[in-house]
């Protein structure tokens, strides 16, 4: 059976006329971004075209894809819960037999069903890309069920939010500072660890050898930060390597994945954290807290 | 069918429920009254799972509500007291979603839905968009919905608060109309009369305590420990109320034209002596009867006299 929040939310969401009008604006706006991309790398100078200047051109769709959804789906979704809350329609829904488990991934559904929607009006868009050439259709495919990952950990945070904060308002600021927090956040951490390790190294505390398992560290804090998820995406399109370039460098060491792209390994960590924050906010909102047996207050 | 014991719930160093005890025998019409802030969506919240108690326990058919809710949630229908609607859904469609989240078979659905509408009386109105209800069709719906698992026992908290008296008359027809259903109902209300007609049993709660229960003429029979009397004279009701005022097991005394009422906390043999006291005073008693006990009187009197405790 259906999720039954994910289909009550469906149906209000084909019936909300802002949803359609948001839908038109995204659009517009992404093919204003594309237009001035190709305009700007002037693709009609060219005899014939250039596919890597499309591979730019779809890259930076891709990331102001990226980018938007990082700002929409906290906008969407941190209402949540603390929505139900404020419009008193929670605890008719806590009384159901839908396990908290039930309401938290009925509310993620639906809000990946709007970024699902987004995705596939924008198609038209990238199909322009795809008819110069030099974006394969399996990449593309490829990306955008990563977006589907990214968008699902991005959702999850506002979801967690929503389970905490009372207010949508403050749930929604609160998700973007934390989004904006682990993009900053990740970086400091990343090269705190490297300017330790390297001092380490200078004093002799520490050999060589410990460089492939703080470069393994550092891919692991920073597989959560937005801007290293795109550049992974990067990588993986164009066949560079700046991630593993700009770690090597800054331990020099000369770590890598062997079997597995850094962008694979990105869509696990957001999969696990992913499902860890869902569980956390169906424990959050659960009114009573089973008790262990023995443990009495009083 | 629900047994409460020693229950409390504190909000910091408030107690709003103080070691309550109840009990509701199955299939009986529950009233649960008491004033504002006596500690009613309190206990009610933590009947239906909402709330945790801090000490104390609520049992419902053997089982514990604070570890066996998810066993119980099939069994229990709750209506809050305050309650919201998603707007952009239509009323079939609203009741659709909430049989959804008791996974009631889709094909079951439409003849719940449609006999559940017909109780509360919304059958033409299946196709309007819920925010276009009043309030009182608001109110049906919510009760049409708390009853869409079919549950054994229902928790109404106030169900006719903040409707205008013709919706109130509607939605106590519907609530007549459960009676018919076989379910063990608890529902409550500040207003004791609202309740007095269509319950079976009545509980009084002030400042999170039980303080009475019982059958409704139970509880007349308790309070009128404190009897109300009142007096006719043919002339005279000043000479009445003197010889009254005399008597130290008489209270409360007040004069009209031609009666005067006052309360005694005695048994018939007091009565009796009051009446030969007045008539051999002379006063001329054409008839001295026992007040049968409003039930208004009677809640103020429980839940007032406590106030200046
Ligand atoms: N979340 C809360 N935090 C602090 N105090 C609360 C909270 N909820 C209720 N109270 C207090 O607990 C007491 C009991 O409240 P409750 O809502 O159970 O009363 P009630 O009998 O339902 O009253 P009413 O007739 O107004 O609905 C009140 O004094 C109220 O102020
Ligand atoms: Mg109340």
């Amino acid at each position: 059976m259906l999720n039954p929040v994910f289909r009550k939310d469906m149906r209000v969401l084909f019936r909300n006329i802002k949803v359609y009008i948001g839908l038109a604006v995204y659009l517009f706006v992404l093919l204003g971004v594309t237009n001035l991309i190709l305009k700007m790398i002037n693709i009609n100078n060219y005899n014939g075209f250039n596919p890597e200047y499309i591979m730019i051109a779809y890259l930076v769709m891709f990331g102001f894809q990226m980018l938007t959804l990082t700002f929409i789906i906290p906008a969407v979704t941190a209402s949540s819960i603390s929505g139900e809350r404020e419009r008193q329609t929670l605890d008719f829904l806590l009384v159901t037999r839908m396990s908290g488990w039930d309401i938290v991934v009925g509310k993620l559904m639906s809000s990946l069903l709007l970024v699902g929607l987004l995705i596939v009006a924008s198609m038209p868009i990238y199909a322009i890309l795809f008819y110069y050439g030099g974006v394969s259709v399996s990449g593309f495919i490829l990306n955008t069920v990563f977006l589907l990952i990214y968008s699902c950990f991005v959702g999850s945070i506002a979801v967690f939010f929503s389970t905490i904060i009372k207010k949508t308002a403050a749930a929604t600021a609160v998700s973007n500072l934390f989004i904006i927090g682990i993009t900053i956040g990740t970086g400091i951490a990343v090269l705190i660890i490297v300017g330790f390790y390297n001092t380490l190294l200078g004093a002799g505390t520490l050999s060589q050898s410990w460089s492939r398992v703080v470069g393994a560290l550092c891919i692991i804090i920073c597989s959560t930060n937005p801007v290293v998820c795109f550049i992974s995406v990067v990588d993986s399109q164009v066949g560079s390597n700046v991630l593993w370039t700009v770690i090597n460098d800054l331990i020099e060491t000369d770590f890598s994945f062997q079997y597995l792209q850094v962008w694979h390994f990105i869509a696990v960590i957001y999969i696990i954290l992913s499902v860890l924050l869902l569980k956390l906010s169906a424990r959050n909102i659960l009114p009573v807290k089973r008790k262990k047996q023995g443990k009495h207050t009083g | 069918m629900l047994k409460i014991e020693g229950l409390v719930k504190r909000y910091g160093k408030f107690t709003a429920v103080d070691h309550l005890d109840m009990e509701v025998n199955k299939g009986s019409i529950y009233g649960f009254v008491g004033p504002n802030g006596a500690g009613k969506t309190t206990t009610m919240k933590i009947m239906a799972g909402l709330l945790s108690a801090d000490e104390g326990s609520v049992y419902i058919d053997g089982m514990n509500v604070s570890e066996d809710i998810d066993a119980l949630k099939d069994k229990i229908g709750y209506m809050p007291d305050f309650f919201g609607v998603y707007n952009d859904l239509r009323v079939d469609e609203y009741m659709d979603f909430y049989a959804g989240t008791y996974y009631i078979p889709y094909e079951q659905r439409k003849d719940i839905i449609d006999n559940l509408l017909e109780l509360v009386d919304l059958k033409d109105k299946r196709n309007f968009y819920v925010d276009s209800l009043s309030r009182g069709m608001k109110q049906r719906l919510c009760l049409a919905r708390s009853l869409i698992h079919d549950p054994e026992i229902l928790i109404l908290d106030e169900p006719a608060s903040g409707l205008d008296p013709r919706a109130r008359v509607e939605m106590k027809e519907v609530l007549k109309q459960l009676r018919t259903l076989d379910k063990t109902i608890i529902i409550s209300s500040h207003i004791l009369p609202e309740l007095a007609e269509m319950c079976t049993e009545i509980g009084i709660i002030n400042r999170g305590r039980l303080i009475d229960s019982g059958s409704v003429n139970e509880i007349m029979r308790h309070i009128s420990k404190e009897r109300i009397i009142d007096v006719k004279v043919l002339e005279g009701t000043e000479n009445a109320v003197k010889i009254l005022e005399q008597l130290p097991e008489v209270t409360d005394i007040r004069e009209n034209t031609f009666d005067v009422s006052f309360g005694c906390n005695g048994t018939d043999e007091m009565l009796s002596q009051v009446l030969s006291k007045l008539v051999s005073a002379g006063v001329p008693v054409i008839s001295f009867t026992e007040r049968e006990g409003n039930l208004e009187d009677i809640f103020m009197k429980l839940t007032g006299g406590e106030e200046d405790a």
